[in-house]
């Protein structure tokens, strides 16, 4: 309780928080606010600018540039929360791995972390995307991937700096068992720069995705995808500007919404903050 | 007296790789020989200057630190092979338990003061149903000197001396038989360590405990303990109960910490602390471990013999025990 009441009297938080709802609501509600669908092309209405009945204006075939954004809040949603749940799970797992039992575990690990890290995110999708095909699904594998030794770097260096506590010793005293002791003691006192990289890692994700889409290998070019849309505008930018301006916007206030929230989580999860 | 704790011929070797290109093993031998025995209810005082493995020995026996040679034995059996068995291992963890320097350190800085408590009691099992574990609580609390309101509070919440209270409650809410208290009140100031102190004694006595009790202050093992062990660089020197220790100092060892305790007599003796103190230019020397008497650089009697000889642990005719090559 303490916790949400600190987060609600940073402002920035709160900023960040509504940025991240307004993206959520669309991704949930996308079907009731949009009146046209994205994939059919009215080439008789190229290039609208902004107002009347395309709000976004259309572009290049005819494609509402609004429900462009608005289902592209869906497929970002779905890659933050694919990419947190698998290259956040597994680069949690390793990280705890390595930092508590150490030796050879954490040497082969953490070299494993070491040559995954010797690649750019961006190049390891193009890997990726070479090995399986273009598509959504192997962006997502390989922005996977690329956040797993983030997450493990971090979450072995607080396991380390944590399991030297006084409290972890207590508690072998105790007669507690190590895997409750890691799960009770040492995670929930690491939790704050995990949610911090999570946030980071969410943005960069919706970043290195978006850029997959403008090299042209990411998602299929009929499904709504902001990067793709970027990457589409570029062509008329000089002439017709709105085609680049919603899908920029969309991934700037998305990805500034989840480093607002991360930071003001961060804080707040800071128990001798009260 | 029933003997509870049986230290024998403890050693611990901590060992650190260094260089870089050749790399080499470097041994800190902490705790060389540590002999000693703990009877039921009584308090054991260990002495000795920082760095001498006070609590090198007492994290030994709650098992945090495993001992490179020698046994522990509680209530006569090894600790070492009960720790196989993950019954037999959580027996001897509910008997033998800790109470930390660093109370706010030893605490988790999430959990509140009662969910420290409950944390224990879940590990062994005790008093499952939530009434009577909530009377279970109220109890621990009062005993270890917190109120009721104080359940609900995070360590950094508490003052010092509130900390160690909580340190002692989650130590006796187990009911063990033996709390090894590593130096539990020197970060504490004066006026609470007497608190700690007295409160200590009052639950000795309530629990019928067993105190090791590790301090560098001799004022205060002088309080509380029965019979005292002096270590030095990892020996332990001499051992006597606590009126002759302190009427009688055998060891030159001994004799030097008790002068050097600040005294309001001012008939104490100028000139023997000044000796002291042109001694003290020579520091303990841990290369002096297992070649010599550990003490003889800073020994004023130390002759040939002290130089050459590793001194052995002599029983003399009163039953005192010294370990100098004098006696």
């Amino acid at each position: 309780m303490k916790t949400l009441r600190k987060l609600f009297s940073n402002k920035l938080a709160v900023l960040g928080g509504i940025f991240i709802l307004l993206f959520l609501l669309c991704a949930i509600f996308a079907p009731w606010i949009t009146t046209y669908d994205y994939s059919v092309q009215d080439l008789m209405n190229t290039k609208v600018p902004p107002g009347g009945d395309h709000i976004f204006g259309t572009d290049a075939l005819g494609r509402d540039v609004f429900s462009g954004v608005v289902y592209g809040a869906r497929t970002s949603l779905l890659i933050g929360f694919c990419v947190l749940v698998l290259g956040g799970g597994i680069g949690i797992l390793i990280g705890i791995l390595a930092g508590y039992f150490g030796g050879w575990v954490e040497t082969v690990l953490m070299r494993i972390m070491d040559s995954l890290m010797a690649f750019p995110a961006i190049l390891l999708a193009l890997i990726f995307v070479s090995i399986l095909g273009s598509g959504l699904k192997s962006a997502i594998i390989a922005v996977s991937l690329a956040q797993v030794p983030r997450f493990a770097l971090i979450v072995r260096s607080s396991v380390i700096q944590i399991k030297s506590n006084e409290y972890v010793a207590a508690a072998e005293v105790l007669g507690q068992s190590q895997f409750k002791i890691l799960f009770l003691h040492i995670l929930p006192n690491g939790i704050a720069p995990i949610i911090i990289q999570a946030s980071l890692s969410f943005g960069q994700s919706l970043l290195i995705v978006s850029g997959l889409g403008f090299l042209g290998v990411g998602a299929d070019p009929l499904s709504a995808e902001w990067g793709a849309m970027l990457s589409d505008a570029r062509t008329y930018l000089m002439t017709v500007p709105h085609l680049a301006v919603y899908p920029g916007l969309a991934i700037a206030i998305t990805v500034l919404g989840f480093n607002l929230l991360g930071d003001g989580l961060r804080d707040a999860l800071d128990i001798k903050n009260y | 007296m029933k003997e509870i704790l049986r230290v024998e011929h403890l050693k611990k070797y901590f060992e650190k790789e260094v260089g870089f290109l050749r790399k080499k093993k470097k041994v800190y031998k902490a705790v060389n020989d540590v002999s000693f025995h703990i009877g039921e209810g009584e308090t054991l005082g260990l002495v000795g200057e920082s760095g001498c493995g006070k609590s090198t020995t007492g994290r030994m026996i709650v098992s945090l630190l495993r001992p490179t040679d020698g046994a522990i034995y509680y209530q006569g059996q090894d600790i070492s092979l009960s720790m196989r068995n993950k019954d037999s291992r959580l027996e001897i963890k509910r008997n033998i338990q800790m109470i930390f320097q660093d109370a706010y350190a030893s605490l988790d800085p999430r959990r509140t003061a009662e969910e420290a408590i409950f944390e224990a009691l879940d590990i062994h099992k005790m008093c499952l149903d939530p009434q009577e574990r909530e009377a279970y609580v109220n109890k621990i609390f009062s005993d270890s000197g917190l109120s009721m309101e104080q359940r609900k509070r995070y360590p950094h919440e508490f003052s010092g001396g509130q900390r160690q209270r909580i340190g002692i409650a989650r130590a006796i809410c187990l009911q063990p038989k033996l709390i090894i208290c590593d130096e539990p009140v020197s970060a504490l100031d004066v006026s609470v360590q007497a608190q700690i102190i007295n409160n200590l004694e009052r639950i000795q006595n309530l629990y019928g405990l067993s105190y090791l009790f590790i301090s560098h202050d001799l004022s205060v093992v002088k309080h509380i303990s029965d019979r005292i062990v002096v270590m030095y660089l990892g020996y332990i020197v001499e051992e006597a109960g606590k009126k002759e220790l302190f009427e009688q100092p055998l060891h030159p060892y001994t004799q030097m910490l008790i002068r050097a305790t600040p005294s309001l007599d001012p008939d104490v003796d100028k000139t023997q602390k000044l000796t002291i103190a042109s001694n003290e230019k020579n520091s303990i020397d841990t290369s002096l471990i297992d070649v010599c008497c550990p003490f003889a650089n800073r020994c004023p009697k130390a002759g040939e013999k002290c130089w050459s000889e590793v001194p052995k642990m002599k029983e003399l005719e009163d039953g005192r025990k010294v370990r100098c090559h004098l006696y």
